[in-house]
């Protein structure tokens, strides 16, 4: 406790009255600050494990019937010995969350967790969001390739979110629907899953880490978790009407216009299920709108994992169901179909299903959507009345296919809003978590040696690109003081060239550049605004090696790029740098491809922006 | 009025002369318990200022309402309300001028109180209302105090099947004594419309309640305003004079009184009597049972809703699994905004036959809580409760009955019934042990008893053989477990009157061991609580199986494993839920090496085969397996073999197929439609019943089978006849080949002692 005031703390009385009242005052200050800290301190000792433990067994000691409680009340002290977990912690306002803060006073009391989450084990380097999560399969397969997911069974699911140490846990209440492993948690009156759900949410706490809500339909809906939300750090839905809304996106490297055939066959497709809950006049529309597509050839492929199944729809209507088509592996269908009718269910994640069908080419006939107002045209037609539904099918399949250009076009526009890292970067910026899981977009730009008239032009390609650098390194001689201060103005950092102005070979390229990606652009020609967006989409939809430009049809995985590499994985320049030329040439890319790399060619397009 | 079912005092804590919910309960309870032809005494908490809800039950026969203020039953000055505390003490002392047989109380604080005093322990029903509803709201005292009002129950009456399931889970005493006991809509006193076939104009919109911000009252008076923007022309009747005054919302009162007094189209008709109110609103077109999402979470069910569809009205409500429950998925009135009740309304108005539908509906889910079904269910749960099985004693006062034994679990719901029976007395000798008793007592029970059981064919048996008394009754309950124990062996079988075994099959391996007369040897299976597993299944239930105990491993989890695989490869629907101790909770079982290899393959399996992958949820073992298995659309065994194996039978009960493995035996205890040889057959008998949509249709045979063959009251009925005279011996066969029990070499040690 606080020692008392002694006068030799003092200032001496010769000092003048003044003095001594000024002296007074402050330590009146100095032992109020004391005082608050003392009282804190019993708090903090009042919640510490230890306090408790000592009350539980006086507590014993008092009434030995209650030693039964006291046995359950030890374990949960030991789990939850890292903070005051099983206190309800207080509400936080929306896009409040101060995760950082809540990690670094959990990891106080526990600082090896920081030398296992950041070891080298199996789990890797975390470079990507840790993600814990109560989740559908279709979520896990949307978020799987862009992050560390660990999908909790409530089996295990304590002991899995202590494991996984997770940067966020994400609770889905779409996972929580019949024929799924949590089903019925959140059913009022079926305590027993709840239970399991608070306990994930304390060991989530326990460790400083923030455990989200995320509304999706579900059936029957949990709605006892309403009761619940204020557990949970930060609440979403993927219903625009009901507060945060907030969807995974688009899987790109999933859903994408890869070896898209520009011949496909001229059905139309409807992968999904009967929603029994839709509003009746939206259900009748949704009703009109498939009859319609009846003249187009509609083949309907059911979500295997809706409960309603084929017997759900009308019965004119179930003999258009071919087959069950898992949601996770759809995408071949829709790079096989031209059009496609959109999800009726006026919510995110349909809107989603709508993007990840334009995404694999196809055109899409829904019903209106709030979601989906920004895509209206060629492209997405949307159906406001059922009568419409005939006319809106007529006009898109007048149409031909869309053109690479247009598909290209909306893909842009993907990566940039919804692709999956877009809303992992949302949802982490809710958090005020301080990883950016767009970092794995990042590139460094080479410049290759070049003639010093050409700093402007060449500022001025960076600067208008889509999808900035970085970096950049010049290989050779330096930029120009003005060219620098352009660029660093625009937060793009420039790597100071070699100090015997040699050029760097691709080794030392790899040294020093700071992004995952490094991209080569030769001086002389014009870089359009899309150059590095292209390369950077399409090395998140390839998931290769190295991108590079191939000079007709579709954009497609390769042998070789025979017009050499524009953009390749840092770690691959690393490994098996190419000789010191300018460019990373044809042969080189060869190399790597023989040594396991994967290639991806794309086409270079014009600029249209039309869908 | 005849001799009476039961005396019955209802006490509900309420104000009569208010019309809220309370009142009405208490109101419903006194007239449903004189319907079933009981004796009712009702107590009145307050001075009577109005008739209003004592009328109709002073016009009923056998009510007797005690007035404690007008009759002088309380001191002068003691407040215009019965505390708890004098509720409590005037109900001992009316029940101490004429014993009541069920004393029904509603109110958290007053069943505590009556706890404490130690009032009608095993007489209470009690109805609580103002518990927890949340998991997060549960303080530890509160469930220890619930645990004591369980105990001290026969029945703990819920509202809801969701409430009832969360008292069981918190409170696992009250599993076994929680019962439904559904609200009760009146029936209106007046002629009700003809069905509806389409909504009248204009529309005409109806409220009756209080007028509250979580009710959404204010929302609703701007509904006219906003049809009218659609092209519908609509008014909002509403009906009620209780206007909340809200501490978080002060505002609230003045702005909803301005808008019942002011707003264009809202007919506000003050307070009405409630069936005052059911008229008014059968004179509209759609109730409003519209609420804040906040309260979507509610474990009870509002009876409004329920009150709007008995005058034929079709009702806009919030989408919960309890109104989808009651209304189906589908119902076109559902809402969450004001923006979908707009919708709701207007297109049930520009379309007839769905509004139609929906009054249907409504009208539908009204009808299952009409008075009539409440009297139903409660002449169910007097006639558990107080059985009228007379047994013939012959000696001038009640038969006394003897049950010993060390581990009761199977044979409580027998003892509640003995119990209950008016000319039984029962004491038990409870053996701490398998082989330990207090030799005095059971002495005494000798010397006392007309007729002794003895649970479990161990030293007790043997003991009870050897003391018995000449003019004294021996029946003894034998189990698969002692049948491969030297006891039965030891035992002098002239001294028992009769053995009873739980299934034919190991009737005849008992005679095939002991060469004991088949006539000594007798078969009363196992029971089956079925009122207390025939619960509503949940949405999706069909899609999931369940395996209730799975150690040790001849339970055979990996073959149902193999039936769930063979299901998922073509429906990932399929789950399969395990509700059981897991093996290293048996020491016994988990020090044996075979054990935990073949449990760690099943664990393996889980995990690496795809079609297992997430499929398989291992729950808590507990006494809630009947709120369990609502989620449970299949019931598995799969064991190489088994005594009797209650788990298909509970599921059975609770409306789940039952799937078996035709272990030896099982076609004497289970119809052959539900045995298969091995897991293909089992999983080609779940597709072709699911494929075919019959999943309901077996599930209701397979509840009637097994409420015929194992329900409670036929096998305690059973249990009661033998306390008089032996039943049919077990019939044998010559030239059937010896019954073969598959768990002949015992790997279990004795069971646990309770």
């Amino acid at each position: 406790m606080d020692d008392p005031p002694t006068p030799d703390r003092l200032d001496p009385p010769a000092e003048g009255l003044e003095r001594a009242g000024e002296a007074a005052m402050s330590e009146i200050r100095r032992l109020n600050r004391r005082l608050r800290e003392a009282e804190e301190q019993a708090a903090a000792l009042e919640a510490s494990t230890s306090y408790q433990l000592g009350h539980s067994l006086v507590e014993v000691a008092r009434s030995p019937r209650k030693v039964t409680r006291v046995g359950r009340e030890l374990v949960r002290l030991w789990r939850g010995r890292a903070s005051g977990r099983g206190r309800p912690r207080p509400a936080r306002s929306r896009g409040e969350v101060d995760s950082l803060a809540a990690y670094y006073q959990a990891i106080r009391v526990s600082p090896e967790r920081l030398l296992l989450a950041h070891g080298t084990g199996d789990g890797g380097p975390r470079t990507r969001l840790v993600v814990a999560g109560v989740v559908r399969d279709e979520t896990a397969a949307v978020l799987a390739p862009d992050t560390w997911l660990h999908r909790l069974s409530p089996n295990d699911a304590v002991v899995a979110v202590e494991r996984a140490d997770p940067d966020v846990v994400l609770i889905e209440t779409g996972a929580f629907g019949a024929g799924r492993p949590w089903a019925y948690t959140g059913s009022p009156g079926l305590a027993e899953r709840d239970r399991r759900l608070l306990e994930v949410i304390d060991a989530a706490r326990a460790m400083g880490r923030p455990a989200v809500l995320w509304w999706t339909a579900a059936a029957p809906e949990p709605v006892g978790l309403l009761r619940l939300a204020d557990r949970f750090d930060l609440v979403l839905t993927a219903r625009p009407d009901d507060g945060a809304a907030w969807t995974p996106g688009v899987q790109l490297a999933t859903f994408n216009d890869v070896d898209l055939d520009p011949l496909r066959a001229a059905a139309a497709l409807f992968v999904g299920e009967w929603d029994p809950r839709l509003a009746p006049a939206r259900r009748d529309r949704f009703a009109a709108l498939l009859e319609a597509s009846r003249a187009y050839g509609l083949d309907i492929r059911l979500d295997p994992h809706a409960l309603g199944g084929a017997e759900s729809f009308p019965a004119s209507l179930r003999g258009l169901i071919h087959d069950a088509a898992d949601p996770t592996a759809v995408a071949g269908l829709y790079r096989s179909h031209p059009l496609v009718i959109g999800d009726p269910r006026p919510d995110g994640l349909a809107a989603d299903r709508v993007r990840e069908a334009l995404a694999c080419g196809a055109r899409i006939v829904a019903l209106v959507s709030p979601d989906l107002v920004a895509l209206d045209g060629d492209a997405v037609r949307q159906v406001v009345e059922a009568a419409d539904g005939a006319a809106a099918m007529a006009a898109a399949t007048a149409m031909s296919p869309r053109s690479a250009t247009a598909v290209r076009a909306v893909a842009r526009g993907l990566f940039v809003d919804h692709a999956v890292p877009t809303r992992l970067a949302d949802l982490a910026s809710r958090l005020g978590l301080r990883l950016d899981p767009l970092a794995g977009r990042r590139i460094t730009l080479v410049l290759d040696q070049r003639d010093r008239a050409d700093d402007a032009r060449l500022v001025s390609d960076v600067l208008g690109q889509a999808h900035r650098p970085v970096q950049v390194i010049v290989r050779g001689r330096d930029l120009s003081a003005e060219a620098r201060a352009a660029l660093a103005a625009a937060a793009i950092e420039v790597a100071e060239p070699a100090a015997d102005g040699t050029p760097a070979n691709w080794a030392q390229v790899a040294e020093r550049a700071t992004a995952p990606w490094v991209a080569a652009w030769s001086t002389g020609t014009p870089h359009p605004r899309h150059d590095l967006l292209d390369l950077a989409m399409a090395g998140e939809m390839s998931r290769a090696d190295a991108v590079g430009r191939v000079a007709d049809g579709p954009s497609r995985f390769v042998h070789d790029l025979a017009a050499g590499a524009s953009l390749v994985r840092r770690e691959l320049l690393a490994g098996v740098p190419p000789a010191g030329a300018a460019a990373l040439p044809d042969a080189w890319t060869r190399d790597v491809a023989r040594r396991g790399a994967r290639l991806f060619g794309i086409t270079d397009l014009d600029d249209a922006m039309a869908g | 009025m005849g001799e009476a079912r039961a005396r019955v005092l209802v006490y509900g804590d309420a104000n009569l002369n208010a019309t809220d919910g309370s009142a009405i309960w208490v109101q419903s309870t006194v007239e449903v318990f004189a319907r079933v032809g009981c004796e009712v005494v009702t107590l009145l908490r307050t001075p009577v200022e109005t008739r209003r809800h004592l009328e109709p039950l002073e016009a009923l026969s056998g009510v007797t309402i005690v007035r404690p203020f007008e009759d002088g039953l309380v001191a002068k000055g003691s407040g215009d309300r019965l505390t708890v505390g004098q509720a409590s003490a005037l109900m001992r002392r009316l029940d101490s001028d004429a014993r009541f047989d069920v004393v029904v109380l509603r109110g958290y604080d007053l069943v505590c109180r009556v706890v404490d005093d130690a009032g009608f322990q095993g007489r209470l029903w009690t109805y609580l209302t103002d518990i927890p509803q949340s998991i997060t709201a549960v303080e530890p005292g509160r469930i220890e105090r619930l645990r004591d009002i369980a105990l001290a129950s026969r029945f703990v009456l819920c509202q809801t099947e969701e409430l009832r399931a969360f008292l069981e889970a918190l409170v696992p005493a009250a599993c076994g004594r929680s019962v439904l006991f559904s609200p009760i809509v009146p029936e209106p006193t007046f002629p009700v419309p003809p069905p509806r076939t389409g909504a009248g104009r204009p529309v005409k919109l109806v409220y009756a309640g209080k007028f509250a911000p979580l009710w959404n009252t204010l929302p609703m008076t701007e509904l006219p305003a906003k049809l009218a923007a659609r092209g519908i022309e609509a008014e909002f009747h509403a009906i009620g004079d209780k206007v909340e005054h809200d501490p978080q919302d002060l505002p609230f009162r003045a702005r909803m009184l301005k808008a019942l007094r002011s707003t264009p189209r809202v007919v506000w008709h003050g307070g009405q009597s409630r069936q005052e109110a059911m008229r008014l609103a059968a004179a509209g077109d759609i109730g409003l049972g519209w609420r804040d999402r906040s309260m979507d979470a509610s474990l009870e069910l509002s009876t409004k809703i329920l009150e709007y569809g008995s005058v034929g009205l079709p009702v806009v409500l919030d989408r919960t699994p309890m109104h989808e429950a009651l209304l189906g998925s589908d119902y076109p009135l559902f809402a969450r905004t004001d923006a979908d009740v707009v919708e709701a309304v207007a297109y049930v108005v520009e379309h007839p036959a769905s509004y139609a539908d929906a009054a249907a509906r409504c009208s539908a889910a009204a009808a299952r809580f009409a008075i009539g079904e409440a009297s139903r269910q409660v002449a169910g749960l007097l006639d558990a409760a107080l059985p009228t099985t007379t047994v013939t004693t012959g000696r001038g006062r009640p038969l006394r009955v003897g049950v010993a034994g060390h581990d009761l679990k199977f044979f409580g719901r027998i003892l509640d019934h003995l119990r209950a029976l008016p000319d039984v007395e029962l004491r038990v000798d409870a053996w701490p042990d398998l082989t330990v008793h207090d030799e005095a007592a059971s002495r005494a029970v000798v010397e006392w008893a007309d007729v002794v059981i003895c649970e479990w064919f161990g030293p007790n048996a043997l003991w009870y053989s050897a003391n018995r008394r000449p003019d004294q009754r021996l029946v003894v309950h034998l189990h698969r477990f002692e049948l491969y124990r030297p006891w039965p062996g030891q035992a002098d079988i002239e001294r028992i009157d009769q053995v009873v075994c739980v299934s034919p099959h190991y009737a005849r391996i008992a005679l095939q061991r002991t060469g004991w007369p088949a006539a000594r040897v007798t078969v009363i299976p196992n029971y089956v609580d079925e009122a207390q597993l025939d619960r509503p299944k949940l949405e999706g239930a069909r899609f999931h199986l369940g395996m209730i105990g799975i150690a040790p491993a001849l339970k055979r989890m990996d073959l149902a494993l193999d039936v769930l695989a063979r299901l998922r490869a073509a429906d990932p629907r399929y789950q399969l839920f395990v509700k059981s101790k897991l093996p290293w909770e048996y020491p016994w079982i988990w020090d044996v090496p075979t054990e935990r290899i073949a449990f760690e393959d099943i664990l393996r399996r889980m995990q690496v085969e795809r079609t297992l992958r997430g499929a398989v949820t291992f729950d808590a073992f507990g006494p809630d397996v009947p709120a369990w298995l609502r989620r449970v659309g299949w019931v598995l065994s799969t064991s190489d073999g088994e005594s009797f194996h209650l788990a298909p039978a509970d599921g059975m009960a609770s409306g789940a197929v039952p799937v078996i493995r035709d272990w030896p035996g099982a076609d004497t205890i289970y119809d052959g439609r539900w045995i298969r040889h091995d897991p293909a057959a089992m999983a080609d008998l779940i597709s072709s019943i699911a494929a075919e949509g019959r999943w309901a249709a077996e599930g209701a045979i397979a509840k009637e089978q097994v409420r015929e063959r194992y329900g409670l009251r036929r096998v305690a009925d059973a249990w009661t006849r033998i306390l008089e005279a032996n039943l049919p011996g077990t019939v044998v066969d010559p030239t059937a080949a010896p019954a073969v029990d598959a768990f002949a070499e015992p790997v279990r040690p004795a069971p646990a002692t309770t």
